[in-house]
């Protein structure tokens, strides 16, 4: 309504300009006092009008700062769940079962030392070997000149220390609810299983053909499970599905107290969905939070090599003496995930903005 | 200006709405194998409701296709399938009296024992006991006393034990019960020097030795071990193998069983 004074005492005032030009050119400048009272009292009213263009302005900014601010939000906040793709090598692995696993597929070791500790069960009546420690205090040794896993089951939950020692020996330190294995081993044997500290088994031959000792533990919260395999040519396992993935170890501190260290060797990670890459050197600090995904490959060798794939909440990496989380923003993820339809949706935003440019300048 | 603020404002809204939601589905992931069943009749599923001694699962099921090889346990009875049956026929499962050594039920399967029928089926008995089975289901799918292997067996938490079971068609001449006992073992792969040895639990020795059973055995087809009766009520066979294509030893099969 109030937009339509406006414009009818606009065009008033044009029209009685024009009637005054019309007066002046044809010598009737005389009569010009009631055109120049007119004139005023439209100016008055058009002063007293325009209160209500000062509110629709304001209204403007207030959406505008809205705008900034939503903008603002999603650049500074990190997007909490992001596509993530690592490929590490290490000397140790701590991860956690989010699935349960079993091994598909058997695999030969190289002879040596393999020990097996912590166990409630370890058998093979046939070799002499039937222990149950519901304590889990079963443990066996065996030397041979061939291993090979045969069945190996770990259950989700169960939380898994790797380590790789220096003459290529994993290690791995497990507690949780279950895990069930067999292993097989011939050639030259030498055996010796028992509980806690007493031998109770001791077996030696020379074996053309495979012998098997299975092995199982159940809810071992308190005491670690640990099976040391010999050192060996690199093995590998595979599809872990895991929810948590530490790269870290204990060393000697100048003082008596250990401290913590990342046991990260190199790699590189990479987060596919802003096709962000981050290369890792010998001892870079890589702290994830929010693991959810597989291990494509968990490979033992002269080191632990760790191919992930899955998603991660927090990616913590140390940049110039701090602390830096690489997750995207909710910006970033956006830009990158649906790049199309966010140049798209520009055309919008923008084409009213430049309108209401125009507008201004036009109104002024 | 209002326009313009509101398109700017709307137009960004809707579109972080997408972005959020498309980046929710892409993060969706899944893993783990599962049994895949077949959907259909003869599907693998619980039959039999009506009557509690031959509710089971049965039927054709499909699973993941293994190059792995492997010998496997398929059969565990008194005597052979020496009877025939058709879609009436309906098959006694006895289980043997083990309540002595255990109250554990003892699980009942019945498998084909051609490889890549994948057909199945699974019941529960208890120690003395039987089941009954119509095998009308097993008929259709063209299979046949000598193609069936039955067993039974307990499982605690760190082992499997088998048992033996007795079969017979329950209408017809029940079993002498002086029948040998017959574990049938398949491998998934051609195999050679098949070896195996009886442990006895009770006497901790081997009885048995690294008995050849055939220099080469095709996939699927049954290998027969005959227990010899004067063995005690416990007893481990260990069954090796070598696989002819690759001339490596498969893993070894530990068969734990309990008799009467």
């Amino acid at each position: 309504m109030e937009q339509n004074y406006r414009k009818k005492l606009a065009e008033r005032r044009l029209q009685i300009a024009e009637d005054a030009a019309g007066q002046v050119i044809s010598g009737k400048e005389d009569d010009l006092n009631p055109i120049r009272t007119k004139l005023d009292a439209i100016s008055k009213i058009q002063a007293i009008l325009p209160a209500r263009k000062k509110l629709t302005d304001r209204t403007g900014v207030v959406l505008i700062a809205l705008f900034v601010i939503l903008v603002a939000f999603l650049w500074i906040n990190k997007k909490s769940t992001n596509a993530l793709q690592l490929d590490i090598q290490s000397k140790t692995l701590e991860t956690q079962l989010r699935e349960d696993w079993h091994l598909d597929d058997p695999f030969y070791l190289n002879g040596g030392l393999l020990n097996i500790e912590g166990m409630q069960f370890i058998r093979n009546p046939v070799l002499g070997v039937d222990l149950q420690s519901m304590e889990a205090g079963a443990w066996v040794q065996i030397k041979a000149d061939t291993f090979r896993l045969v069945r190996l089951y770990i259950a989700a939950g169960e939380n898994l220390a790797i380590s790789i020692g220096d003459n290529r020996n994993a290690t791995v330190v497990a507690r949780g609810p279950k895990i069930q294995g067999r292993i097989e081993f011939f050639g030259n044997v030498e055996l010796y299983a028992g509980i806690d500290d007493q031998i109770e088994a001791v077996y030696s031959d020379v074996l053309d053909y495979p012998e098997a000792i299975d092995f199982m533990i159940e809810n071992n919260g308190e005491e670690p499970s640990t099976i040391e395999f010999p050192a060996s040519e690199p093995w590998s396992l595979c599809g872990i599905c895991v929810d948590s993935l530490v790269f870290g170890m204990e060393e000697p501190g100048i003082t008596d107290t250990a401290i913590f260290v990342s046991s990260i060797i190199g790699g590189k990670l990479q987060l596919p969905e802003v096709s962000s890459e981050k290369l890792l050197f010998r001892r870079d600090p890589l702290g994830l939070k929010g693991i959810k995904g597989r291990l494509a490959e968990l490979t033992f060798g002269d080191y632990i090599k760790t191919v992930y794939v899955g998603c991660v909440d927090q990616v913590n990496v140390e940049f110039k003496a701090s602390t830096r989380n690489l997750a995207p923003s909710i910006l970033e993820s956006f830009y990158f995930n649906s790049r199309s339809k966010f140049l798209l949706s520009l055309i919008v935003p923008i084409w009213g903005a430049v309108l209401g440019v125009r507008r201004l300048f036009k109104r002024d | 200006m209002i326009k313009a603020s509101m398109s700017l404002f709307i137009g960004f809204f809707v579109v972080i709405c997408f972005a959020l939601a498309g980046s929710a589905l892409a993060q969706d992931i899944k893993g783990d194998r599962k049994l895949i069943r077949a959907k259909d009749s003869t599907a693998y599923q619980l039959r039999g409701n009506t009557d509690q001694s031959s509710k089971r699962y049965e039927g054709f099921y499909l699973t993941d296709v293994s190059s792995i090889g492997g010998l496997e346990v398929v059969s565990l009875t008194y005597g052979h399938h020496d009877y025939s049956f058709d879609a009436t026929t309906v098959l006694k499962i006895v289980t043997p009296d083990i309540s002595a050594k255990t109250s554990d039920p003892i699980q009942i399967r019945a498998v084909s024992i051609p490889t890549k029928t994948n057909y199945r089926m699974d019941a529960v008995s208890k120690s003395n006991d039987s089941i009954t089975w119509p095998v009308e289901n097993a008929f259709k799918a063209n299979l046949t006393p000598d193609k069936i292997g039955v067993y039974g067996w307990i499982e605690d938490k760190s082992k499997i034990t088998y048992v033996p079971v007795r079969v017979a068609p329950q209408e017809g001449r029940p079993p002498s019960g002086n029948e040998p006992l017959i574990l049938t073992i398949r491998s998934n792969v051609f195999v050679k020097d098949i070896k195996y040895s009886i442990f006895d639990v009770k006497e901790k020795s081997i009885v048995l030795t690294d008995s050849i059973i055939a220099k080469l055995t095709s996939p699927g087809k049954p290998i027969e071990i005959i227990i010899p009766d004067s063995l005690s009520s416990e007893l481990i066979v260990t069954v090796r193998a070598r696989e002819f294509k690759r001339n490596n030893w498969l893993p070894v099969l530990t068969v734990e069983m309990m008799r009467p």
